[in-house]
Formats: structure tokens, C-alpha cells, sequence
């Protein structure tokens, strides 16, 4: 099978040898005499195919906002290159490392040996500086991949890329050029700092804070004293229903294939072809809203896994290491490819055109969403529209909350303490939720609900049990756990070979989770349990309940956590297949 | 509610008939390749609890149905009243396997729910290697629905930090307010209110000091040095010592709360226990609100009390002083933000009488000018 490349170029995936993409994105480091990122217009990103792979793990300086800062690298390049290669192969992955510390490579969604899964600690000792570790496995699947470090912070600081692994059959989605739009997250500060930044002052990065103009606005609107009584739980709380992000646009500079959104990603195309956009979410903290103006979508895949094709989508919400593939069929002319930060405090962009001189107008960002009961796990009928009468009850239970531990609805305690503000009084499943910000915007937003998979579920034996955590936080202190235990005061979560189990996930917070189990699917119960969708990354909302299930068919230990890079460590825990 | 409590009662009182259809569990530790048999255990004792919430389920539908066609339990017997319906499943199976006629629900402690009251009730024993079975109860069996964790801990396989300490030791220096103070008299003071933090997300160690001057002269400088601890999410609790330095040496043992009150004040309130049984208590509290994102109006309360006259540090029982300061503050960035403000100050009771013998005013208006600073 042939097909484009992102480079536009002809490449036969079935190579023996890997190919050197044009490096064009300018890293030059080493050859131009500022060792510095180039702001340059190109649209080629460094594609690697076949079944090895060299990649050089490095520290380059670039120039993204105007400053010099040092960047974590790969090959050179942020991202690093696309590695493209073809299900049923033996892969070999030589990944050496020419920084200061040690690092790793972990494949993210790719079902593989757990010493293969590049975790430091739970698949092997990590990658040390001067050291080469050969990574071998088979590609048993196919779809849209991607791969980051597992080490600190490596990756808010660069070391991610993607992987595109062609399928062995014919592809079940008919497209006549693929493009990969990885987005990220880029800051010139320190990963350190920011965490630093996070613990004394957790509103650090809030840009859009309450005021007093909008409490004059909200009295403006629905009298003094409704305004008033609406603010009453929050103030109680002392939590801000702004909440939306911890890191926002005022440090991050947001990326499309290593594009800030001024240089902007350019993908061109033959005006009747099927486009394929394979898009990945390798942000570090940011949650992006993704839409084209002026084009449906037909959403094929998540997490690399087909799906049943979901038409006429407007837009989707792609959490942190979650990736979803779309067809788009435009018409000749150019389109924004828009993707605003959840927060709204920045957008990444890119444009699809038929002429590349030719680029589409960027529309303005929507309003910043404002948190609901709904987000805070508690049911009060219709999303936005709010009833207070029940209001009195619900603080004195938040009040009278810390003590030892809390049990919620499922029967699992939360260890309360300084290091829990809240949890759930009702959370509730709520798969058809576009999400905060998303609701009852006038377009047509994917939800969980839509998707299922493409092909029957393969393991139908119902769950032997059930494992139920709890998504906990203290949002001011910035700490963030597991029913409460972080994972450095954890025990490891045991799985016996071969049993399948339900995951139920409950969202004590007030931000959204990507919660992300290594080494085997996680198959989200979307409605229909002959087609669960398989994923690697479930979003779990605010205040929300969400269940899945997983056998555990790979020996070994796992890494599974909050795929947020300054919640994980908290938000970890490890599973033993055994 | 009511009615689902007693659907619950229904329940454990109907339901040996429901849970005699449920086969024993079969569990397979013995073989040579379970290695791990704690683990084994903790994975059987969790399984046979999900059976038995099954179990209960079941019990509870029927005991719904029942209760549709009018069936009459008797109750009167049994005392509900210390039972805990609310949580653990489990526990509920095995309340219902047992006679309840003959047992003293009064002395049943349903909180915990040990698992392997579960187990025992559900698992087929005969086919089980009892010899090699922990008894002591794991503690995390104390659990009602399992969060998946293993009774013990495993090492990891691998040398390697896996991630960043998610609990790193940081430090923060806080210029609380560096101002001077214009007075409509001649005398103009420079005041410094600063804190400082070392230490990790629950356990700090906490520096405070307060430093006025009057014409280059130090009138009155003191510094507290604290063990602060976090006590819920929202308040820490700070212990230590003071030390005044001017206008008189004292020193005094501290103890005080320090956080977030509902409606976002910051607060800090604490005691101090100085020599003679002389007792001091300090409320601070300021709220900022947002006029823009970058401009706050932030209004702030001090209050002092003593509980004994102390003329040689000017200090009389009671109500001592109080100060309230109105300060309009532009954050240049979020670690720096000049201001301008005004402060009210008035002295009570024994401590005016003092002030007024020296011939100094018991109440003042300050205009301020100064800057809040934090690293």
C-alpha cells in the first residue's frame, strides 16, 4: 500500500530501511551559526519509516516566543520525528541518549512487553546519559500513536513525537492523504519553576479571575441578592468556578507540529481528496477544542483504535494524551485548523489549503467557561441553570466533611485530610456531556457517548470485580492523589492474569483527568457493550463518574496515572499483572 | 431515604432464600504458580466480596418485591437502630447469610466490614490450603469496595526514579507589606510585615516578622519562628516562640492558625503565652477582591488583646488595639505589586490610658505608600 506522507512525498512503509524525513523545521543546531529555531513556514516534519528506528535524545536550544530557551529534543527536533511503521513487524527502536540525565521513551497506547514500555523503575532502569537502549517489540495494532518521555519533565520540555502504524489489512477508512496535528504546549519557564510556581501560589497562571465587574454584571442581570446567593457555594468552598486550567496561556506558547500559532502549520491538499488528520494531544497540562470552520468531520478513531464513523462533527475535545483521526473532504480553498486551549487563553492553529499561499481567517476564541454544580459533582437538574433551594443542606455537608475518611456513594473511603478540598456528593456518568465550555455552543460536539467501536468486543465476559478510585486534589495546596493517598504513600493495584475488571473512576476535582492505564486497553462503557471502544486515555469531567473495563492480559508492572505532567506524580499508581 | 432503609432491612432479613441460589466461589491459590499468596488471598477476598454485593443486590430486589406484595416482617425484635445501613455492600451479605433472631445487633459493628467476614461467608474452604493463610486482617481490608490495592507492597523491579518528587522541599519569601506611613504629624514611619516558608506540602517551618520605625529609630521590631503543619485542606496549624525586640524584650510561646476562611479571607490568628501567665491573642484577616485581573482593593483587620497590664511595653488588659487598612494594589506581575492605601488605628482601654499619659494619640489615620512582594 502506498500513501502521502505528511511531507507530501510518495513513501512505501514496507521499507527496509528507515528514511530520513527533511528535517526542514530548522534544527539546525550545529549547522547554523545561531543553533537557534528558525521561524520558518515549511509543513514538513522529520518522518521516520520502517522497522528500526535511530533516535538521538538532546538538548537543543530554540526560539519559540522571541527567547532563547533549551529544549529537550529528538533527533534534533520538537517534536521529534514521526515514526512510521507497519503492523505485524518486529520494531527495533534504538534510542540513545546524549543528556545530562537520564531518560526513557515510553510508546504511548502501544500494546507491547512491560520491559518495553520505557516507565523508569517498572520496565527498566531508564536510559542514562551516553546510554543506548534498544527497544524491541511487534506492532500488534495499527492507528495514531505517539511517544514521550517518562522521565521529569521531559516532556513539557520537548521529548515527544508521534507514530503512525500503517494496518496490515487495507485500511478500513478510505482516505487519499493523512496528515499528523500533534498539539503541545510549550513554556519558557523551567517545568520546576511552574510546579514551584503551582505550590505557593496555585491561581498562578488564572489570566480570567472573577472581578468585581462581573459580580456588577451578574447583579446587573439577575438582581444583587441572586447574584449574591450564586456565589455563596463557591465562597463557602473557597474555590473558584474559573478553575479551568492550571497552566494557561500566560506561560504556554501553543503548538501545531512544533508551530506557534503566529508561524502556523500549513497542510495542503487536492481539492475532492479524503483528508485523514491524525490528531494527537501531547500537552503537557492543556486540554484543546478542536474545530474547522467550514468543514464536518467524521471522526474514525480514538487512541488508534477504529471506531464507528461519528459525521457532521463541528468539533471535539481531545484531553492530554488522547488522539482522534478525522476525515475531512474540503472543497478547494483554506481552513483553519483551530484548536483552543480549554481555558481559551491561547488557541494552536494550523490550515488545510488547496493553494499554499492561501490561508483561512483564525476565528476568535470562545468565551471563557465558567464551572457548574454539575462540574462539581453535584445533580441539580439542567446544567447551567442552577436551583438554590437545596443550597443550605449541601454547604453544611461540605462543612462537615473533614473528618478522617468520607465515603461516597460506591462505598469507597477517601482518606480526607489536608490534601482532599472536596469530593463528589453526586457525581454522575455523564458520557453525552460535551463538557464545560462545550455545552449548548450551536455546533455539533463529539461526546463519549458517540463512540463505538468498529469491530465487536473480543473479551464479553462480564467483570469479575471492581476497582473504584477516586480523583482527589487539593487544589490550593496544589496536591493531587488517588482516594486521597498519593502514590508515593500507595500500595500497588493487583490484577490476576486473565481477569477482566471494571474501573470506575470518580472525579473529586474540579478539572478534567486524563487518566492513562499502560500495557492494556481500556475499554470505555459508551452504551453498547458489543462494541466497547477500546482506548488507552479516558477523560474523566469534573465531578463525573465514568466506568471501563480491562483484561488484564499482560504480565508485568504498569504505570497509571493522571496524564496531567504536574499531577501525576501524585496521581499515580502502579498495577501488577501477575 | 426512609424508604430505602427499610427496603435495606427488608433486605438482610429475606434474604437467606435469595443468596442459597449464589454457587460457593472456587478459588484456585493452591496452584504452585501463585507465587504471591497474600496477593492471591487479597484478590480472592475481593472477589468473593463482589459476589456477595451481587448477592445483596439480588437480595434487595427481592426484598423489594416482596415488600410490593405486602409481606410482613417482624422487626420488633431486632434493634435497627445501631445499625449502619449506609455503607459496604459486602457487609450487608453478610449480615444476610446469619440467623438474625438470635444475635445482638446492638454490639454489631458494621463500619468496617472486614472483608473476610465476606470470604468466609462466600468461599468454598474445602478446596482451600488454610495452613498457609494469613488470618491476621490485611489492613486495607477495612475497605468496603476495593480499590485494587494489594495487601502488601511489591518492590519495583527496576533502579531508576521513575518521576520528580511530587512533595518537593520549596521555599517562599512573602514581602507582606513594605510601606511608609505619612502621618498629618511630623513623624513618618517605614514598616515591614514579612513571612517566610521552607519546607513541604504539609510540614513547614515558618519565619514572621514585624518591623516599624519612626525616624530611623526601631520603635517596635519583633520575630516569630514556627513549626506549621496542615491540619485540614484549608488551615494550618502554627506552634513556636516570639520574640519581641523593641520596644521591650519579651518572649512568648505561640500557638496559631493560619489559612483560608470561607469567602476567601486570609486569616492568622494566634495565641501568645508569655512569662507571668501574661496572654496575648492576635487576629490578622485581609480579603483581596478583584477590581481587574491585575488591580485588587484589599481591605485588612488587626486586632490585639492582652489579658494583663504590661506598662513597660505600653500594653494594657483588654482590648489593646485594632487596625484597619485599605490598600489599592496593581500586580505588575503576580510576584510584585506596589499600592497605595490608608490605614485607621486606634488604641483601647488600658493601652490608650498609656499612650495618652505619654501624650501620644490613641487613634491615627495613616496614608500608605508601599509594596507587596513574594519569591
Amino acid at each position: 500500500m502506498k500513501y502521502h506522507s505528511s511531507d507530501d512525498r510518495v513513501v512505501d512503509p514496507t521499507r527496509r530501511q528507515f528514511v530520513q524525513g527533511l528535517t526542514a523545521s530548522a534544527f539546525m543546531a550545529g549547522l547554523a551559526p545561531s543553533g537557534l529555531l528558525a521561524a520558518t513556514a515549511t509543513s514538513h516534519q522529520p518522518v521516520l519509516s520502517g522497522n528500526t528506528f535511530d533516535l538521538t535524545l538532546g538538548e537543543t536550544v530554540v526560539n519559540l516566543t522571541g527567547k532563547r530557551r533549551m529544549a529537550t529534543t529528538i533527533n534534533d527536533s520538537l517534536p521529534g520525528p514521526t515514526l512510521r511503521m507497519r503492523e505485524g513487524e518486529e520494531i527495533t527502536i534504538r534510542v540513545t541518549n546524549k543528556m545530562s540525565v537520564t531518560s526513557s521513551i515510553h510508546w504511548h497506547g502501544l500494546i507491547l512487553p512491560a520491559n518495553m514500555d520505557g516507565v523508569p523503575g517498572l520496565s527498566f532502569a531508564g536510559i542514562k546519559p551516553g546510554e543506548t537502549f534498544t527497544y524491541q517489540f511487534k506492532a500488534v495494532q495499527s492507528g495514531t500513536y505517539w511517544y514521550h518521555s517518562h522521565s521529569g519533565y521531559q516532556e513539557q520540555t520537548g521529548l515527544y513525537g508521534s507514530i503512525v502504524i500503517e494496518s496490515r489489512e487495507a485500511d478500513v477508512v478510505a482516505y487519499d492523504r493523512d496528515y499528523v496535528v500533534l498539539l503541545s504546549d510549550w513554556s519558557d519557564e523551567k517545568p520546576e519553576q511552574i510546579y514551584a510556581k503551582l505550590k505557593k501560589l496555585s491561581h498562578y497562571y488564572s489570566t480570567k479571575e472573577r472581578t468585581l465587574r462581573d459580580l456588577a454584571k451578574e447583579a446587573a442581570s439577575k438582581g444583587f441578592k441572586k447574584a449574591v446567593d450564586d456565589r455563596e457555594m463557591w465562597n463557602q468552598m473557597r474555590m473558584s468556578d474559573r478553575d479551568i486550567s492550571d497552566v494557561t496561556g500566560w506561560t504556554y506558547t501553543f503548538l501545531t507540529n512544533g508551530k506557534t500559532p503566529s508561524e502556523g502549520w500549513t497542510g495542503t491538499f487536492k481539492p475532492g481528496e479524503k483528508i485523514r488528520l491524525r490528531f494527537i494531544n501531547a500537552a503537557a497540562m492543556t486540554f484543546f477544542d478542536i474545530r474547522i470552520p467550514g468543514l464536518k468531520m467524521q471522526v474514525v478513531a480514538t487512541d488508534g483504535q477504529d471506531i464507528q464513523p461519528v459525521s457532521n462533527i463541528d468539533e471535539f475535545r481531545i484531553g492530554v494524551a488522547e488522539t482522534y483521526d478525522v476525515i475531512v473532504e474540503p472543497n478547494a480553498g483554506a481552513y483553519t485548523v483551530f484548536a483552543q486551549a480549554i481555558d481559551r487563553s491561547g488557541y494552536a492553529r494550523g490550515t488545510l489549503t488547496s493553494n499554499p499561499a492561501q490561508q483561512a481567517t483564525i476565528p476568535t476564541m470562545d468565551p471563557m467557561p465558567i464551572l457548574t454544580h454539575t462540574d462539581m459533582g453535584m445533580s441539580m437538574g439542567d446544567m447551567d441553570g442552577m436551583d438554590h433551594s437545596s443550597m443550605g443542606g449541601m454547604n453544611h455537608d461540605m462543612a462537615s466533611m473533614d473528618h478522617g475518611a468520607m465515603e461516597s456513594s460506591g462505598g469507597v473511603q477517601v482518606k480526607l485530610g489536608p490534601q482532599v478540598d472536596m469530593v463528589a456528593m453526586d457525581p454522575q456518568v455523564r458520557l453525552d456531556d460535551p463538557g464545560v465550555g462545550l455545552r449548548n455552543n450551536g455546533r455539533k460536539v463529539l461526546t463519549y457517548a458517540d463512540i463505538k467501536n468498529r469491530f465487536p468486543t473480543i473479551d464479553n465476559r462480564p467483570p469479575s470485580r471492581e476497582i473504584e478510585l477516586h480523583l482527589t486534589g487539593n487544589m490550593s495546596r496544589y496536591m493531587w492523589s488517588f482516594n486521597g493517598v498519593k502514590y508515593a504513600d500507595s500500595k500497588p493495584i493487583g490484577l490476576r492474569f486473565g481477569e477482566r475488571v471494571r474501573f470506575t473512576l470518580i472525579n473529586d476535582t474540579m478539572m478534567n483527568h486524563p487518566v492513562h492505564l499502560h500495557g492494556m486497553w481500556s475499554e470505555l462503557e459508551t452504551g453498547d457493550n458489543n462494541f466497547l471502544p477500546r482506548k488507552h486515555t479516558i477523560v474523566v469531567q469534573p465531578g463525573a463518574k465514568i466506568s471501563y473495563l480491562v483484561t488484564a492480559d499482560a504480565k508485568g508492572q504498569w504505570a497509571y496515572h493522571c496524564h496531567l505532567i504536574y499531577h501525576m506524580d501524585g496521581m499515580f499508581r502502579r498495577v501488577i499483572v501477575a | 431515604m426512609k424508604v430505602k432503609l427499610s427496603v435495606m432491612v427488608l433486605g438482610l432479613c429475606i434474604s437467606p432464600a435469595a443468596l442459597a441460589k449464589h454457587k460457593p466461589m472456587t478459588m484456585d491459590c493452591s496452584q504452585p504458580m501463585h507465587a504471591k499468596m497474600t496477593f492471591c488471598k487479597d484478590l480472592a477476598a475481593k472477589e468473593a466480596k463482589q459476589k456477595a454485593t451481587e448477592a445483596a443486590k439480588e437480595a434487595k430486589q427481592k426484598a423489594t418485591e416482596a415488600a410490593k406484595k405486602n409481606t410482613t416482617v417482624d422487626h420488633s425484635k431486632m434493634d435497627h437502630s445501631k445499625m449502619n445501613h449506609a455503607p459496604a455492600p459486602a457487609k450487608k451479605a453478610t449480615a444476610a447469610k446469619v440467623d438474625h433472631s438470635k444475635m445482638d445487633h446492638s454490639k454489631m459493628n458494621h463500619a468496617p466490614a472486614p472483608a473476610k467476614k465476606a470470604t468466609a461467608a462466600k468461599v468454598d474452604h474445602s478446596k482451600m490450603d488454610h495452613s498457609k493463610m494469613n488470618h491476621a486482617p490485611a489492613p486495607e481490608m477495612k475497605i468496603p469496595v476495593s480499590d485494587g490495592a494489594l495487601a502488601e507492597n511489591i518492590p519495583l523491579p527496576f533502579p531508576g526514579a521513575m518521576h520528580m518528587e511530587d512533595d518537593p522541599t520549596l521555599y517562599k519569601l512573602m514581602i507582606d507589606s513594605l510601606e511608609y506611613q505619612y502621618t498629618d504629624s511630623d513623624i513618618d514611619s517605614l514598616a515591614l510585615d514579612a513571612e517566610a516558608w521552607v519546607g513541604k506540602d504539609l510540614h513547614k517551618f515558618w519565619l514572621k516578622t514585624d518591623l516599624e520605625s519612626e525616624d530611623g529609630k526601631l520603635e517596635e521590631a519583633e520575630l516569630q519562628a514556627l513549626y506549621s503543619r496542615a491540619l485540614d485542606p484549608y488551615w494550618d496549624l502554627q506552634l513556636g516562640i516570639r520574640k519581641d525586640f523593641e520596644p521591650v524584650s519579651r518572649e512568648w510561646a505561640v500557638v496559631g492558625f493560619k489559612g483560608t476562611a470561607p469567602y476567601m479571607f486570609d486569616v492568622d490568628a494566634a495565641l501568645f503565652f508569655g512569662k507571668g501567665g501574661q496572654v496575648g491573642a492576635r487576629l490578622k484577616t485581609e480579603y483581596e477582591m478583584m477590581l481587574t485581573q491585575k488591580t485588587a482593593l484589599a481591605p485588612s483587620l488587626g486586632i490585639n488583646m492582652y489579658s494583663k497590664d504590661d506598662l513597660e511595653a505600653g500594653i494594657g488588659s483588654g482590648l489593646s488595639d485594632l487596625d484597619f487598612s485599605l490598600r489599592l494594589k496593581h500586580e505588575f506581575k503576580r510576584e510584585f505589586a506596589p499600592y497605595i492605601g490608608v490605614n485607621w488605628s486606634k488604641a483601647f482601654g488600658g493601652t490608650a490610658d498609656i499612650l495618652e499619659e505619654e501624650g501620644e494619640k490613641t487613634s491615627d489615620t495613616q496614608l500608605l505608600l508601599g509594596v507587596e512582594a513574594w519569591f
